[in-house]
């Protein structure tokens, strides 16, 4: 990027007040360095994670989900965190798992989880990743499972008594 | 690799090992078969031992063993209930086997038994659902081959699931539907003492208090009653596994291959027998967390646990069981889909006048080439073996009321029986895309019905059940 602004500003006819050794000049210069080098930093603390963890879906009704990452090279064991808050104080899951590259966890209640991978000592190996469990009205599953019930029975019925003229 | 996981080797080697045996015993079985009959419907004489076993051991497959702790994994205990009501398939089939005996004595197919009674429309649309329904189960088949293995050896995916179809298809190509019969025989041995003796080594050694408290505080929902999602799950899995079992051909020509008042004792022996086990594999799903297991992917729960639960050696067992159930399911489905092919695309519609020995030399090209097709798809691994089979589901519950009405009464015609096999079907795979898996096959049921009762009701057919027993063209 810096490689960049450098050849813009040859190529770019500067006003006159900006030009070659005025002081408008370098405090723009010193300006593109600052950018590019708190832009570079940004960029490094962003990928500053040794993997990067990711989840199946942002928002999941059944209560399961699966998280994924790449394999780390020296590293066979990994725990993933689970918990409430984003810092993960409050950490509600923690499995150990060697030699694995995805997870499929299952059994959440409702609510908003936060995950992210850490090592045997606790270093951080991952960025943290959320996703939110809204299980279905339980009204609309009780009309569906009403709706089985029936047919069903109906299906048991209508068997029973043609099963019976049958005979 | 995962802990008490067996060599890449030792797997290998037991592949080879059973592979020669239920090939050579394919082949041994195969050696008398002449006639179409014979290699189709195993000369029509099938005894009340191995009929009950074969319905047993075909329907204890990759579902129960490696899909029913899938589901336990993700849906609790309604998971675990839920999948064991596919027993009531095997149930409520017995009464229908008889009536299908007495009224096609000579019948060789479902697609036989839908063509004469409803005619080529709804034939044409029962073939399409059924072939994609067989085509489906064929595939989860492949792939819950290849995941047992690479879950329990580190094989590559691939490789397994090749070496199983490669072995399956050998002994049913060389056998028939004889040697898929006496195999699962044997399968149905190996899967229920396999199965009873991993549930038990589960209690005695992670304990129900341990289960409990584990899954409590890990996967609270697991064990809610008001889990949503599993209360949705329940009876679109009932009407699932009745809609497999009602249509599909593996049923249908074992109906036709057993000997005359056998059938309706032999599935309700086979579903009675077969209740228990999904929850036993079930069951042991429930123990992943107490053990410190969470798997890559749901569908591996099953075996992991099951390897952990056993060590090194115990892998082996477990890798022998798994392997039987497939295999005991694979056959039946390639010999039952081959039939079908063959009867009703082949001859019913390629090529009318052919004989018998001409049949009979098709059937196993058939075989050959569904293989092959399997493999192809089987490939890659696009989806979990519980979202595949229940993607079939909206096909299949369309099937269930043409079927049961087809059967018994005489007044659902054609036009109305094909109707609600397509609008069922539709509306099945939309409640699939908007809902979820777990409500396909009740919507599909529940459409099917409504437009067959309408039929029934505005519509006057008498139809002749002669025409069954006279196989009309």
């Amino acid at each position: 990027m810096l490689v960049c602004v450098l050849n813009l500003q040859s190529k770019v006819a500067l006003p006159s007040s900006m030009a070659p050794k005025s002081p408008v000049y370098f405090n723009f210069v010193a300006k593109a360095l600052l950018i590019c080098a708190f832009l570079v930093h940004a960029s490094v603390s962003f990928g500053a994670f040794p993997t990067l963890l990711s989840t199946s879906d942002h928002k999941v009704s059944e209560g399961y989900i699966g998280l994924s990452w790449k394999q780390l090279p020296e590293v066979t064991a990994v725990q993933l965190q689970v918990g409430f808050d984003a810092d993960l104080e409050q950490v509600i899951r923690s499995p150990v798992l060697t030699g694995q590259q995805q997870v499929h966890l299952s059994g959440f209640a409702d609510g908003v989880y936060f995950a992210r991978l850490v090592d045997g000592s606790g270093d951080v190996l991952s960025n943290t990743v959320s996703f939110e469990v809204e299980h279905r009205p339980l009204r609309a599953a009780s009309l569906l499972f009403a709706i089985g019930a029936a047919l069903f029975c109906f299906l048991v019925i209508t068997l029973f008594r043609f099963a019976r003229t049958d005979s | 690799m995962f802990a008490a996981q067996i060599s890449t080797q030792t797997a290998i080697i037991i592949l080879v090992l059973f592979g020669l045996a239920w090939v050579g015993f394919g082949w041994w079985l195969g050696r008398r078969n002449r006639t179409v009959d014979d290699f189709m419907l195993a000369g029509r004489n099938v005894g009340l031992a191995l009929a009950s076993a074969t319905a047993m051991a075909t329907w204890v497959t990759s579902n129960t063993t490696l899909v029913a702790p899938q589901l336990t994994y993700q849906f609790g205990i309604w998971g675990m209930v839920g999948y064991s009501m596919a027993a009531l398939g095997l149930i409520l089939f017995a009464p229908m086997a008889k009536r299908i005996k007495s009224l096609m004595p000579q019948g060789y197919t479902c697609g036989d038994f839908i063509r004469v009674r409803y005619g080529r429309g709804a034939w044409y649309v029962f073939l399409v659902v059924s072939f994609f329904y067989a085509m489906g189960w064929l595939i989860s088949l492949g792939m819950a081959g290849g995941i047992l293995l690479h879950s329990l050896s580190g094989l590559d995916y691939q490789i397994g699931m090749t070496v199983i179809l490669v072995i399956c298809v050998g002994y049913t190509l060389l056998g028939g539907l004889k040697a898929v019969i006496a195999t699962d025989f044997i399968q149905t041995l190996i899967i229920l003492c396999g199965v009873l003796f991993i549930g038990y080594v589960c209690w005695r050694d992670v304990g129900l208090e341990a289960i409990y408290e584990s899954v409590s505080q890990e996967q609270p929902e697991l064990l809610n009653l008001l889990f949503p999602a599993a209360i949705m799950f329940l009876f679109n899995n009932i009407f699932f596994g009745i809609g497999e079992i009602f249509h599909s051909n593996v049923w249908w020509s074992r109906a036709f291959a057993f000997r005359e008042g056998i059938g309706k004792k032999a599935y309700l022996i086979s579903g009675l027998l077969w209740l228990p086990i999904p929850i036993v594999t079930g069951f042991i799903a429930l123990a992943a967390p107490a053990l410190g297991l969470y798997p890559p992917s749901p569908d591996m729960v099953g075996p992991l646990v099951a390897a952990k639960l056993l060590g090194s050696v115990g892998a082996v067992f477990v890798f022998i069981v798994v392997f039987s159930a497939l295999a005991s399911s694979l056959d039946s489905l390639l010999a039952a889909t081959s039939d079908l092919l063959t009867e009703d695309v082949y001859r019913g519609i390629i090529r009318p006048g052919a004989s018998n020995e001409h049949l009979f030399k098709v059937g196993k090209w058939v075989i050959l080439c569904l293989g092959l097709l399997t493999w192809v798809l089987c490939l890659k691994r696009v989806t979990t073996l519980g979202e595949l089979l229940n993607f079939a589901g909206a096909f299949v519950a369309s099937t269930i009321w043409p079927i049961v009405f087809g059967l018994y009464r005489p007044r659902l015609g054609g036009l109305y029986a094909g109707l609600a096999m397509v609008l069922g079907t539709l509306c099945g795979l939309v409640a699939y895309v908007q809902i979820g898996f777990y409500v396909a096959a009740l919507t599909s049921c529940l459409v099917s019905l409504v437009v067959c009762l309408i039929g029934l009701a505005i519509h006057n057919e008498q139809f002749n059940w002669e025409r069954l027993q006279r196989m009309e063209k």
